[in-house]
């Protein structure tokens, strides 16, 4: 267990009588990849801007490089950047001009000098952008350069806010590559997601619902946690009709649905043969299904997680 | 200068630059409303059409006829026939007034009794039509006084015996020709300093809130301070540059000159500005997106700066009530110290009141919006 560089304890805010963040702790480890996950509205952006000091909480402590934050926000300013979730660049301005601008804002050396800059541009693939106007770039390359902007003065902590959304695949792929680059250079990189995808890249993630932490851990300790024994998926056209009858089988642990397809999960040791022999019996008329056993994915581990905690009321952990 | 102050001043000049709508307000607006003021808008009145009904057709009456002809106030009218067609002329708008010259005009004086004439003007335009009343007053007076020397009219007693007037000779000061663009012009610097540095201010700060950029200032270390004097330092560049424009169009386009000290004038225009960029930056502290900026901007200030701060309309005939409301409108401290500098050459001591009263603004508005500022950075 390395050095934790941020500390968060039984953290609250609220709007009203809504309670967007609810006696929220946890720890990040430095110079690691931490995810945030969570639906839209599950508390994360409030928490991110609380964490960052652009917002006051009701309770609880933030500590950050040993600053607290709720006590004394612009002395944590200079040590950690922020990408907020439209990416917020100056649309009138080059690649270039908002480069030079973020980097002015903190007074960093780097971008002081038009080779600097360039040579950060490059760094994050916009080499021959530089003067293209921000407003002008494909989402893609836009939020590389956002990146880029929240990183000149190389921060100690990045806080990345919904980084991904609404960018193609590719493009996500290669914001990852550059995530995973800082963080081996040592930056602690705390990044909201609802992505599921994209927790498996994370060390350690948390799962937010409703403004409360529902799980913790890393990606894989957290499936073997949550989910004991092994998974299938059925699919074709069968499968609907099995979900409808999967409710009264003791076997089945869990199911849940998958688009057109079903996952259950079944009791410890079952075997592929043993479950389709099973499932047979039960499809009467509608035999037309294939089964697969699955690694299961942070996708069912989280359904899983939400669904206890909305029928308990209660964390799981 | 500090990295973070030089950096968002250079930001602030780059987008002014590269953004049609400020440019055209810091630009177009003060050009058009020149235009406007100076050549389109004169409060001036000539040209006062004046028919004659010469009932009598003499040689006095012609003489009354042929000086409406001569005077350059006065566009020469029409020669009416009847009265029917005089009331016509008036209702149409053809004619700002008609003079009605009786038949026994030229016998009376001959007589020796009294003349009478009759004006009817139209008094639909109060400017035009105490102004044409004035003209004419004026010249019946001078023409009565020539006339009474000319003829000399023996009294009952035989003596020709004559009282002559009062030589009135009133001379008009600072302005002499009495041209309205000489008293605009103070207040047009005024009015398009309000537009360019108001508008222009609290719209630069409500874009940031609008487009998200905001929050990107505030997640970094620049304080509400640096905030505030890296957005009013451009503007003020930008409208201290405009003054100068104005006050250059104003000598050679309309003949307005400066009479007083420029560096008290340029000085007494910083103080003004500095407020109007405070306001600008408390109306961005009120509202969320661009559109209520401007709406207050306008409601708030551009409107009572063009209707109360004395630019056009006095405010000594304003109601007690209105007359109090000025006191908040900094247009008029300015523009009066403004007038004292631009047409009556006054010195430094005639304007430290309003002076004081600009600094006073400036520090309670910009004190106020960077408090705001602060504010709202911790209480989200």
């Amino acid at each position: 267990m390395g050095e934790h560089i941020i500390e968060v304890s039984s953290l609250v805010k609220r709007f009203g009588d809504f309670i967007a963040v609810d006696n929220v702790s946890f720890s990040v480890e430095k110079g690691s990849l931490f995810g945030l996950l969570g639906a839209n509205g599950a508390g994360k952006t409030t928490l991110i801007r609380m964490l960052c000091g652009l917002m006051a909480a009701d309770a609880g402590s933030v500590s950050l490089a040993g600053i607290d934050v709720l006590k004394n926000p612009e002395e944590v300013k200079m040590r950690i950047g922020y990408m907020s979730q439209r990416f917020s660049l100056y649309r009138d301005l080059t690649a270039d001009e908002n480069l030079e601008f973020f980097g002015g804002l903190y007074g960093a050396r780097d971008t002081e000098g038009a080779a600097g800059r360039s040579r950060i541009l490059d760094s994050v693939g916009l080499a021959g952008m530089e003067n293209t106007l921000a407003g002008d770039l494909p989402g893609g390359i836009s939020q590389r350069l956002a990146l880029a902007c929240a990183m000149s003065h190389n921060p100690a902590v990045l806080f990345l806010d919904e980084p991904t959304a609404g960018v193609d695949p590719v493009s996500r792929r290669r914001f990852w590559d550059l995530i995973h680059e800082r963080a081996e250079e040592g930056t602690t990189v705390l990044v909201t997601t609802h992505y599921l995808d994209e927790a498996e890249y994370c060390n350690d993630i948390v799962l937010m619902h409703s403004g409360r932490i529902v799980a913790d851990g890393g990606p894989d300790e957290m499936k073997r946690r949550i989910i004991s024994g092994p998974v299938f998926e059925i699919s074709g056209s069968g499968a609907s009709f099995l979900e409808s009858v999967l409710e009264d089988e003791s076997w089945v642990i869990e199911f849940s649905l998958f688009g057109d397809s079903v996952h259950i999960q079944t009791e410890e040791g079952m075997g592929l043969i043993d479950v389709k022999s099973r499932l047979l019996t039960l499809a009467g008329n509608n035999q037309d299904f294939e089964i697969e056993h699955i690694t299961p994915s942070l996708e069912d581990v989280f359904l899983r997680i939400i669904d206890q905690s909305e029928s308990e009321g209660e964390a799981v952990i | 200068m500090k990295l973070e102050l030089r950096a968002m001043i250079r930001k602030e000049f780059r987008q002014v630059f590269r953004d049609p709508h400020t440019l055209g307000i810091l630009l177009l607006v003060p050009m058009m409303l020149l235009v406007l003021f100076g050549y389109a808008i004169s409060m001036d009145v000539d040209n006062i059409v004046v028919g004659v009904l010469d009932n009598d057709k003499s040689p006095e009456s012609r003489r009354i006829t042929e000086l409406f002809r001569v005077l350059d106030a006065f566009s020469p009218g029409e020669s009416l026939l009847s009265p029917d067609e005089a009331e016509e002329a008036l209702v149409d708008g053809r004619l700002n007034a008609v003079l009605i010259i009786p038949p026994e005009f030229g016998r009376d004086m001959e007589a020796g009794r009294i003349p009478s004439v009759q004006l009817l003007i139209d008094g639909s335009n109060v400017l035009v039509a105490s102004t044409t009343q004035g003209y004419v007053d004026a010249m019946f007076f001078d023409l009565s006084l020539r006339l009474n020397t000319e003829w000399r009219v023996p009294t009952a007693d035989g003596d020709a015996t004559f009282t002559p007037p009062i030589d009135f000779r009133p001379r008009t000061w600072f302005n002499p020709e009495l041209r309205s663009t000489v008293f605009l012009i103070p207040g047009l610097i005024a009015f398009i300093m309000v537009i360019t540095a108001v508008l222009s201010t609290a719209l630069s700060v409500v874009r940031e809130k609008e487009k998200g950029t905001m929050e990107m200032l505030d997640a970094s270390p620049l304080s509400s301070t640096t905030l505030i004097i890296g957005k009013t330092i451009p503007f003020m560049v930008i409208s201290m540059l405009e003054t100068v424009f104005i006050l250059i169009a104003g000598r050679f386009l309309f003949g307005v000159e400066i009479s007083g000290s420029i560096s008290l004038l340029l000085g007494i225009s910083f103080l003004f500005l500095l407020s109007c960029l405070g306001i600008g930056l408390l109306i961005s502290t009120v509202v969320d997106t661009q559109q209520s900026a401007f709406l207050l901007a306008t409601i708030s200030i551009v409107l009572p700066t063009m209707i109360l701060s004395g630019f056009i309309y006095p405010i000594r005939n304003m109601p007690i009530p209105v007359q109090a409301v000025t006191f908040l409108i900094p247009a008029r401290y300015f523009i009066s110290a403004e007038r004292a500098l631009m047409i009556r050459g006054a010195g430094a001591v005639s304007i430290w009141p309003q002076s004081v009263v600009l600094l006073g603004f400036s520090i309670v508005t910009l004190g106020i919006s960077s408090l705001r500022l602060g504010i709202r950075r911790r209480k989200r």
